[in-house]
């Protein structure tokens, strides 16, 4: 204590010295980080709504922070004109042609402006110029002529694709408006029929196993079901072809170059279009063999019966000698245990 | 009826007599300030007696209270979120917490424990021991010698101890979310200063700023509430620290308001 008494001044001003350095520090950092002093150049931005928009929304490009929105205003035919300031290192990165995409993240509601740089052989945009957002027209044109790439936040961005398929695929003026939807529900009522034929093979082949009351395995009953099972499982591969020359169709459709769904999900048709095709294809090829295998099915229909009548009854021979054999006196169980 | 309205009459003009008192201490101690600045000489020996006790003597405590509360953060956000201290919730969840609100906060409630007690104890003992009579016997003013340095160190030292309880509390926080995932000291500071703003600074400073003006006012202010029994210090003691609080917590409300929300 003593110490402290007489040192008191020197602690105290170490004391209050210190702390004045570290917030002046922190400040002096947090300005140069901030890029406070440094020349900015001042550009208009253009969305079609305010939600997720501040003043001191940051622009991205590339991860980078290169910009903010500073202020926005409602204009008269309802859009959201911003100012949006760009920090001197990145002022060359705004070429005529850009474009602004903002997104919100649906699960953490941050909203993030991506900057879409335009073709980069183009010209600067002069201070003061207008770079629109991808949700306006303007912006809409510049990403349907390929002009800019969307990227940004990946969760929105799937969630945005999936409603401009769904909005595309839908518009009256889509000739295979439906069709897509058509196809998945005969695939579905397919996927049903072969289901209950599963159904009903699993429950035949369970039979199997267990003989019944009378001890005689009910091969019978299996042999009886085969004729309806070879005839559902023929109806059911025509309808399975049925639905697979229809996505046939419908892939086809969507893989003409002109497609706007096509440009989104796969551009090339190299990812997902031709392989799907080539699936497709090798699918019919194999589905007239298919029929073929069901057609002979039912003309050896009779010709299977007798087989499986008279293996029954092997079966029913071999059960008995087994029988006779386990009972007897030399090979079998012991007395205690043998059938009475 | 009458009585009822003879009541709540009486409690009102209380109210307002009281209201009036404290307006009228808070204004002698703001006059007293420029007192004090020519006067140094008496009263700076107290001055810095006040900061080394409230501010000096209170840094381990802030310290230690300071990396627990920045390392249990990362650890319950670990709990709630994989990878939480990779995140950027990471920066976003410290700079709102601590710096904008615990950081004032906490190292208020603990001066209020420290140094508003022994503020408001100090002061009423003398009360009672008619020190400060003697003092107004020969025309020095109370307010000017006890109350202006009492005010002044603990305001400093509120001060200082938010900024070395922020920066510890950032230690503590990198140091806990190292245990998880290496972060670099670089890039923590990087991805801590851009989610920063300026007015997060000046939030939290002029909350220090209020808080240890309302901490030092209301204990001095009880303290010199006490008649003449001691007995009535613990009593002013209790009061002093509760009014403290309150006065904290709606002080807290009103910049957070203005700075965030106008």
């Amino acid at each position: 204590m003593k110490f402290k008494m007489r040192y008191s001044e020197k602690i105290v001003g170490s004391f209050l010295i210190f702390a004045l350095v570290v917030i002046t520090a922190s400040t002096g950092y947090l300005i140069l980080h901030s890029k406070s002093f440094e020349e900015k150049h001042l550009f208009k931005a253009k969305f079609g709504d305010a939600v997720g928009l501040s003043a001191s929304t940051p622009v991205y490009f590339k991860g980078f922070k290169i910009g903010v929105i500073t202020d926005f205003i409602l204009t008269d035919d309802n859009y959201i004109l911003a100012d949006f300031k760009v920090y001197e290192e990145f002022r060359n990165k705004i070429v005529r042609n850009s474009a602004l995409f903002k997104s919100i993240n649906p699960i953490t509601s941050t909203s993030t402006i991506e900057f879409l740089q335009g073709p980069e052989n183009l010209s600067l945009l002069p201070d003061g110029g207008l770079v629109p957002a991808i949700d306006i027209p303007e912006g809409e044109k510049l990403l349907a002529k390929n002009m800019v790439k969307k990227t940004g936040d990946p969760l929105n961005t799937v969630i945005y694709n999936l409603a401009a398929f769904s909005e595309n695929i839908n518009k009256d003026n889509n000739v295979d408006k439906g069709a897509f939807f058509r196809a998945l529900v005969n695939m579905a009522d397919a996927a049903e029929g072969m289901k209950k034929i599963t159904d009903n093979l699993n429950t035949d082949f369970e039979s199997i196993s267990a003989p019944d009351k009378s001890g005689r395995r009910p091969f019978a009953s299996l042999v009886l079901n085969a004729a309806h099972i070879s005839d559902s499982l023929r109806v059911m591969t025509g309808l399975v072809n049925h639905s697979l020359h229809r996505l046939d169709t419908v892939l086809t459709a969507y893989s003409k170059p002109e497609g706007l769904v096509v440009k989104m999900i796969d551009p090339d048709g190299k990812q997902i279009i031709e392989p799907l095709k080539k699936t497709i294809t090798n699918l019919n090829e194999v589905l007239p063999k298919l029929e073929k295998f069901s057609d002979f099915l039912v003309t050896q229909q009779g010709q299977f019966l007798s087989i499986l009548k008279q293996l029954v009854e092997t079966m029913d021979e071999v059960q008995v000698t087994f029988e006779t054999i386990n009972n007897g006196p030399f090979i079998g169980k012991p007395k205690s245990e043998r059938k009475k | 009826m009458q009585k009822i309205a003879f009541a709540v009459g009486r409690q009102a003009f209380m109210l307002f007599a009281k209201t009036i008192a404290v307006l009228s201490f808070v204004f002698e101690i703001i006059y007293e300030l420029k007192h004090f600045v020519l006067q140094r000489k008496i009263t700076r020996l107290i001055l810095i007696r006040q900061i080394l006790f409230t501010g000096f003597e209170a840094l381990t405590l802030i310290v230690f209270m300071a990396v627990a509360v920045g390392g249990i953060i990362i650890l319950e956000g670990n709990v709630i979120l994989p990878d939480f201290g990779r995140s950027k919730f990471l920066y976003t969840i410290i700079v709102i917490v601590i710096i904008r609100e615990l950081g004032g906060l906490l190292t208020a409630f603990i001066i209020i424990a420290r140094s508003g007690t022994a503020i408001a104890a100090e002061l009423g003992n003398m009360v009672v021991n008619h020190e400060v009579e003697s003092l107004v016997s020969f025309g020095i003013s109370p307010v000017l010698y006890l109350v202006v340095p009492r005010v002044l160190g603990v305001v400093l030292s509120m001060v200082a101890l938010n900024i070395y309880f922020n920066a510890a509390a950032l230690a503590g926080t990198w140091m806990m979310a190292n245990l998880f995932t290496s972060i670099p000291v670089s890039e923590f500071l990087y991805k801590l200063f851009s989610e920063i703003a300026m007015r997060d600074i000046l939030s939290s400073f002029v909350k220090s700023l209020f808080f240890g003006f309302v901490v030092a006012v209301v204990s001095s202010y009880q303290g010199l509430q006490v008649n003449f029994a001691s007995t009535e210090v613990p009593q002013r003691t209790i009061k002093g620290v509760v009014l403290s609080l309150t006065w904290v917590i709606i002080f807290d409300i009103i910049i957070t308001a203005i700075v965030y929300l106008v």
